[in-house]
């Protein structure tokens, strides 16, 4: 039992998704870069790219980021998109 | 003395226009309550990246960018955001009032108008007041796209030093029964350095927290104008709302009073009937 944190998806129109996950791979402007729980303090711009989420439990998802951020600090990550395409889960 | 066909005619054409107001305010009933939601969800990513600029500004300390920089203030550009339609009681009256009065307060006349809206539009072009963009039709539904575009427009022309200070004005919402005009600094952007939170201090920032910033800071600012978008719609459709709701209640008193002399008049011609017969029965003996 992988352990889990704290994730937040938001666009600047909606919340796309809030709760707990295991791993989150995001595309940093630098290269895809995955993040566990207690990851360190980060803030990274995003490209465009495929956003990956295991989800507590194990199931995955990925969908479409359109450029954005992404903040760790305190066991939370938010990604903050300027766009998000909902993808088949992979 | 009105005629019982006047009457009733002016009975009928209060209806149908009760029926109109009514149906309006459904409708912008129905659109307050989508426009309300959109402008709802747009607060968490607003929220967010309030605080992840505060953080940056406190963690990377003397961030200089073109956005941050006060100027003396030669040019200010004042935006009104004002609805495309009427039928909404005093809501665009009041934007365009306050307006004025920001005008008039600012004495040496350095502050030009950037319209949103046809309303605005209408009243400060028949006055002949120099604006520097008007914008109209406005989408019916807060866009992203559209403020971003603003966006970019307004940053370019403070940047390019055509204005030294964007101001917006707006209609806040607060709840479906109240909302308020609002004037609020849009640029420079004021960095949320009050925050002074510590624990970005030993983040880690990719690229940097320089090429962040730059990033950061143009998103900020759509995402102000998109939430102030978002609130002067959600506004719009409570004040057409409420606006429908009155004319539709001062329709029914009227219809009540009317209907009350109908049918006065209705029996005082049936009285009057009745003497005619029984005089003209008593006339025959």
């Amino acid at each position: 039992m992988a352990t889990e944190f704290e994730l937040c998806i938001l666009t600047p129109e909606k919340t796309v998704f809030e709760g707990a996950v295991e791993y989150v791979e995001v595309p940093g402007t630098e290269g895809y870069m995955g993040v566990l729980a207690h990851h360190a303090a980060l803030v990274t711009a995003l490209a465009d790219g495929t956003l990956k989420v295991r989800h507590a439990g194990g199931r995955e998802e990925s969908m479409r980021v359109g450029g954005g951020f992404f903040e760790v600090s305190n066991n939370r990550a938010t990604v903050l998109a300027d766009a998000i395409e909902e993808a088949a889960g992979a | 003395m009105s005629s019982l066909r006047t009457l009733r005619r002016r009975i009928r054409s209060v209806q149908n226009t009760q029926q109109i107001t009514k149906a309006m305010e459904m409708v912008a009933a129905a659109k307050l309550r989508r426009a309300q939601a959109r402008a709802l969800a747009a607060r968490p990513y607003s929220a967010k990246i309030t605080e992840m600029l505060g953080n940056l500004a406190g963690a990377a300390g003397d961030l200089e960018h073109p956005l941050f920089k006060m100027r003396e203030v030669k040019r200010t550009a004042l935006v009104l955001v004002t609805s495309d339609r009427g039928l909404c009681g005093a809501y665009n009256a009041n934007l365009i009032r306050a307006a004025e009065q920001r005008l008039r307060a600012d004495a040496t006349g350095a502050t030009r108008l950037y319209l949103v809206g046809r309303k605005a539009r209408d009243y400060f072009r028949r006055r002949r007041y120099p604006t520097l963009r008007t914008i109209t039709p406005v989408p019916a539904e807060a866009q992203l796209d559209f403020a971003r575009e603003m966006t970019q427009d307004l940053i370019g022309r403070f940047v390019s030093g055509e204005v030294d200070r964007v101001e917006l004005m707006f209609t806040r919402f607060i709840s479906a029964l109240r909302r308020r005009i609002v004037v609020e600094t849009y640029l420079p952007i004021a960095g949320g350095k009050a925050d002074g939170s510590p624990r970005g201090g030993e983040a880690i920032f990719e690229p940097d927290a320089e090429a962040i910033f730059g990033e950061l800071l143009p998103r900020y600012a759509a995402a102000k104008l998109f939430a102030a978008l978002a609130d002067a719609l959600a506004s719009e459709h409570s004040s057409r709302m409420i606006a429908m709701g009155s004319a539709r209640k001062n329709a029914g008193e009227l219809i009540d009073l009317l209907v009350l002399q109908r049918n006065r008049l209705r029996q005082a011609v049936i009285t009057k009937e009745l003497l005619d017969i029984v005089g003209g029965a008593e006339a025959l003996h």
